[in-house]
């Protein structure tokens, strides 16, 4: 018998028949390879390009001796806070430190507590600050409260844009704001140049019990998340413990900044919440009906050149700012 | 030479649509995954041991239904000092009545237990001392403000539930706030009476709560 291929291959019916043959065989090898032995080939995602491989992360376990570090590391951080700002000539008002000196004392008795716990849980106590809070948000925000105001000299060499406004540059400059006194050297100035003056009257010490009160907040919020997070009965009540006396620490500070005025907050009853003269935002002694764990703004340091702030965002601690076992004190 | 093939080529290009399609949606439905358990991370490292009900046990149910009637009298007791506050004041014991009816209704909603009553003998008590004096009603809503706090903390040991626990805290955490505020206005500068708490829980888990 003679096969005639070509009549054979230009046959429509014979195509059809090629490409069922091809494609039941592709199907039988995908079931042959997807039955087959021997198939733990690398699980990782595909790769586009030459990048070199990532390093992977190593994972900490979040236990309880882990929060319970966290929570004594937030203490020390407030602790810090407030040596640091008793140490600034004149940013806490004097009536107020016989308080700052009792908050030191009682953050000290919470962060013992805590660093008990800790043992008790099985971990190494926490006696120092959060490194990681120290770093992105107390050494920031004190650098930004103590900073000078500072002005740009303009064409005029003896005019300066400062806090929004062109004034003329001498000892003492008079803006919207307040009385700004000069503390650069105005010789030899040219357009462009940086001039500093000191802070405004008061707003070193404003922004110093702003961001005191949100540390009180922050605490109070930690400890509160922190109680439902832990799953020791002993720590679940300290940590509340905790948390309503930082929120007495909270409330004491407003109410020592701005007397009655500081009870409740406006929004509380539907209005709006002005900011101080200076721009601060103003926080209450009760601000809302549960307690929020949720972010805390402040602003801290003098306006730019258009006036304008810098807003200081503090968190709860989150994966970031835990404080894992394998973290040292002295690292 | 025939090369009519247009079924085959609308057929494939449908399903070259179609795994495009495919491909897209199972790439979004991992992403979509991806999130989805790096979520369920988080929110298992906030809401405490896994292992822990999450909604309010039948024995949690029995301490909150008291609760609720406590938070309820605490509500009623300032909504009877309104009558005699002053306009600035009125607006402080306003939030204080609204917060602790809040409280119960919070609970109400998460145990579905009816906020419906105040524990009555505790409103029967104090109501007298809330309309009275503004140093009565200062020291006694201070006294009730303490003795919450007291009793959310001292009940949190017991709680079996998430919801209990998380719920609890956040009340706690503003009577604590509250008190200050009073015993600011009662004039106290004490910072051992300001950061103190001398009040005993009630208990509200025996029958003679």
């Amino acid at each position: 018998m003679s096969l005639d291929l070509h009549t054979s291959l230009h046959s429509a019916q014979t195509r059809r028949e090629a490409f069922k043959i091809g494609g039941v065989t592709v199907g039988l090898a995908t079931l042959v390879a997807a039955c087959g032995a021997g198939r733990e080939g690398d699980d990782a995602p595909g790769r586009v390009g030459s990048a070199p491989a990532p390093t992977a992360l190593e994972e900490y376990p979040v236990d309880d001796a882990v929060l319970l570090r966290t929570a004594s590391s937030l203490e020390y951080t407030a602790i810090e806070v407030y040596e640091t700002a008793l140490g600034l000539d004149g940013a806490i008002p004097v009536d107020v430190v016989p308080i700052v000196e009792r908050l030191i004392e009682n953050h000290q008795e919470v962060a013992d507590r805590m660093v008990e716990l800790t043992e008790a849980a099985g971990g190494e106590g926490w006696t120092c600050t959060n490194p990681w809070l120290m770093e992105r948000l107390v050494a920031p925000t004190l650098e930004l409260i103590q900073s000078n105001v500072v002005g740009v000299v303009q064409e005029d060499t003896s005019m300066v844009q400062v806090l929004g406004e062109v004034v003329a540059i001498a000892d003492e400059v008079t803006t919207v704001q307040g009385t700004l006194t000069l503390v650069s050297s105005t010789d030899g100035l040219e357009a462009g140049d940086e001039i500093e003056f000191e802070r405004l009257d008061g707003a070193v010490s404003e922004d110093v019990m702003a961001f005191a009160n949100a540390l009180e907040n922050l605490a109070t919020a930690s400890h509160q998340e922190l109680s439902v997070a832990t799953g020791v009965v002993d720590a679940r009540v300290a940590h509340l413990e905790a948390a309503t006396l930082e929120a007495r620490h909270s409330s004491v500070l407003a109410i020592a900044t701005f007397g009655a005025e500081g009870y409740i907050s406006p929004a509380m009853v539907g209005e709006d919440v002005p900011p101080t003269e200076r721009g601060q935002i103003r926080h209450f002694a009760i601000e809302s009906t549960f307690g929020q764990t949720s972010q805390i703004e402040i602003k801290a340091g003098p306006g730019d050149l258009n006036a304008v702030r810098e807003s200081v965002i503090l968190q709860t601690p989150a994966a970031n700012s835990l404080v894992y076992n394998e973290l040292a004190c002295d690292a | 030479m025939d090369l009519e093939t247009a079924e085959p080529a609308i057929d494939t290009s449908l399903s070259r649509r179609s795994l495009v399609t495919r491909v897209g949606a199972a790439g979004l439905a991992g992403l979509a995954a991806a999130f989805v358990i790096d979520r369920s991370t988080l929110v298992s490292a906030a809401t405490g041991p896994d292992d822990r009900p999450g909604v309010p046990t039948n024995a949690d149910k029995l301490v909150l239904a008291r609760v609720i009637e406590f938070e309820l009298a605490a509500s009623a007791l300032y909504e009877s000092a309104l009558e005699n506050a002053d306009d600035d004041l009125a607006v402080a014991v306003r939030v204080m009545a609204d917060n602790h009816r809040s409280y119960a209704e919070a609970i109400a909603g998460a145990t579905g237990i009816s906020a419906g009553t105040a524990d009555e003998e505790l409103v029967a008590e104090l109501e007298p001392l809330f309309t009275g004096s503004s140093t009565d009603f200062f020291t006694s809503a201070h006294t009730l403000e303490q003795t919450a706090v007291a009793t959310h903390t001292a009940l949190l040991a017991d709680y079996e539930s998430t919801d209990a626990i998380q719920l609890t805290a956040s009340i706690a955490v503003v009577e604590a706030r509250h008190a200050t505020v009073l015993a600011d206005l009662l004039g106290v500068d004490d910072l051992d009476v300001l950061f103190g708490n001398e009040e005993s829980p009630l208990d509200l888990t025996g029958d003679d709560a």
